[in-house]
């Protein structure tokens, strides 16, 4: 059975793989195809600053390495890589002529003061509380909400350990203090309600990852014969997030035999440190597509200009768009004709009248006469 | 081996087999990737079933901010990656054929793959299966033009663009390429009211 490729980098389709107009500059040419994506220097430069910002900002935070735990940078290390990796990813992504412009529209409708409130509210329904997952199925968005709180939980807790911009310190017989980016910060009871929520945070999170990955993965499983359901593109994400959680809750379980907890400290790094490497180049990798929604809602706002249909007045999309997609029709070498002003139904009428014509159909259908919609 | 897909839209009776059929696949839950067409009620009785052509080099792909329309090895141009697509339907508004489904309450686009589960096995598409007409037929060139007198024509001229696809839609012998009409002496024509009210009527 053929399988998709799913793995290629940047504008990894093979359909962005081929000739391109001469009119592209290289710079273009280098955000449209995948491999010229490599060569482009910009992603590269974006990828260098950040891990430079965070290197100074992990060297500020931690007191210049006071309060950085040396047991835990195999991670500190792994995080580097995995920014320089996330960024340049992202960057390159984002730089790609077709994300460009839902990039541009994002970032517009944040610093227009008008537009920030309505995309935030967007992200907190798109991003944060999953809403079109949710539409989608009520299950999914309920064991897809798991996993990505429970791993984005894991993260906000581990991250600032690691790079030494959190700890605790004994402050009286029963209490701690957290110091933050070496800051006092607030003062718990080490049997209070807040100290369990940091102390056991990390486990709720891997129960959580837990039950989110081993839904996907029986759901990915019954439908194996689906062309995206290959091993290595849709199973071994989950199967990687299950180990992790999995060696996460061994750590606590074993911390009574030394050998064991040994073992599952190992364990757990090693593959958190394989998650963090691989996470601009897997599945997960949506992370960095997801945010371009908001974009999308700024750009298909009802109070944007929209355009009708050229022949039934259907509304068809924002000015905005539609030139956007013509301009990048005719990049790819395909001028946009009166054809492409037409809404969906009336090109597919277009081409169906236009065969019945060739085989000498004895009426004259007009488009956009009778009946303009679909066959209920 | 992934055979092609052969289209005779003045073949098709409107029994809505192939839509039926193609909801009942499972990859894409009870919705029909068909669109099945009235051309213009008002003058004709005429259907026509759209899926989608499997452009060589697909336009909806070409646009996609999301990268979540993939392209088979075999050339099946996939549906939209459901954790990628953000439904901007830029897809949509860039295939020249008219086939991408941009599902907006769920931010999703949906499309003809070819029935690749079952394709990739082996087997025929659920539409070409069902149609009693042989408006949608699946196998070889050879076959199909062993079977009628019209042939198997896979380029198309929107215009000045030239698009090539993997599947094919039926013409007479000797056109080389169908040249999609401009509109000019079909839509330019308008509608009298009584012809309004009798479409309205029979929809």
């Amino acid at each position: 059975m053929s399988r998709l490729s799913m793995d290629r980098l940047p504008g990894e389709n093979v359909a962005t793989v081929g000739a391109f107009p001469a009119s592209l500059t290289g710079a273009e040419r280098a955000t449209v195809a995948p491999r010229g994506a490599v060569l482009n220097l910009l992603p590269w430069r974006d990828a260098t600053i950040a891990t430079l910002l965070l290197i100074a900002a992990i060297a500020v935070g931690s007191g210049f390495f006071a309060s950085f735990d040396p047991a835990l940078l195999g991670y500190c290390a792994a995080t580097l890589v995995a920014s320089v990796a996330v960024v340049w990813r992202l960057s390159a992504f984002w730089r790609r002529p077709a994300s460009a412009f839902y990039a541009r529209a994002l970032l517009a409708a944040l610093l227009q003061p008008s537009d920030l409130l309505r995309t935030l509210s967007a992200a907190g329904c798109d991003l944060g509380a999953q809403n079109f997952i949710r539409r989608r199925s009520a299950i999914r968005w309920a064991a897809h909400l798991l996993l990505s709180l429970g791993t984005l939980t894991s993260f906000a807790i581990t991250v600032p350990l690691v790079f030494g911009w959190m700890h605790f310190v004994a402050d009286g017989e029963r209490s701690f203090r957290m110091i933050v980016f070496n800051l006092p910060a607030v003062r718990f009871d080490v049997g209070g309600a807040f100290a369990w929520c940091i102390f056991h945070g990390l486990i709720l999170a891997a129960v959580a990852v837990t039950l989110g990955a081993l839904y996907f993965l029986v759901a990915r499983l019954r439908r194996r014969t689906l062309p995206e359901v290959t091993a290595s593109f849709a199973i071994a994400p989950l199967l990687l997030l299950l180990f992790i959680a999995l060696s996460g809750l061994a750590l606590p379980a074993t911390r009574g035999w030394p050998f064991g907890f040994r073992v599952a400290a190992l364990a757990h790094e090693a593959s958190v440190i394989v998650l963090l490497v691989a996470l601009p180049f897997s599945k997960l990798n949506h992370l960095l597509v997801r945010p371009l929604q908001l974009g999308v809602r700024a750009v298909r706002r009802d109070d944007a200009a929209w355009r009708a249909c050229a022949s039934c007045a259907s509304r068809l999309a924002p000015t905005a768009q539609q030139h956007a997609v013509a301009d990048l029709l005719e990049r790819r070498g395909l001028p946009v004709a009166s054809h492409w002003r037409l809404c969906p139904q009336c090109r597919r009428k277009r081409v169906a009248a236009t065969q019945a014509s060739l085989v000498g159909a004895s009426f004259q259908p007009r488009l956009g006469a009778g009946c303009d919609r679909e066959v209920a | 081996m992934i055979h092609d897909l052969f289209i005779d839209a003045n073949r098709c009776i409107g029994c809505r087999a192939c839509v039926e059929a193609c909801s009942e696949c499972p990859s894409h839950g009870g919705q029909s990737m068909i669109h099945l067409d009235f051309l213009d009620r008002t003058q004709t009785v005429q259907t026509a079933p759209t899926v989608c052509m499997h452009c060589v080099d697909p336009s909806c792909a070409a646009v996609c901010p999301a990268d979540a329309i993939k392209i088979d090895d075999n050339g099946v141009v996939m549906t939209a990656m459901p954790e990628r697509c953000i439904g901007c339907g830029n897809c949509s508004l860039a295939c020249p054929f008219g086939v991408p489904q941009l599902h907006v309450e769920i931010d999703l686009m949906m499309k003809c793959d070819l029935c690749y589960d079952r394709t990739s096995a082996g087997l025929k598409p659920m539409c070409a299966t069902v149609c009693p007409s042989g408006a949608l037929y699946y196998g070889t060139r050879d076959e199909i033009e062993d079977l009628r007198r019209t042939r198997a024509t896979n380029t198309f001229a929107f215009g000045d663009a030239a698009v090539s696809t993997r599947n094919h839609l039926m013409a007479p012998a000797g056109t080389a390429s169908i040249h999609i009409h401009d509109g000019a002496g079909h839509s330019g024509r308008g509608l009298s009211r009584a012809e309004q009210q009798l479409g309205e009527a029979l929809c």
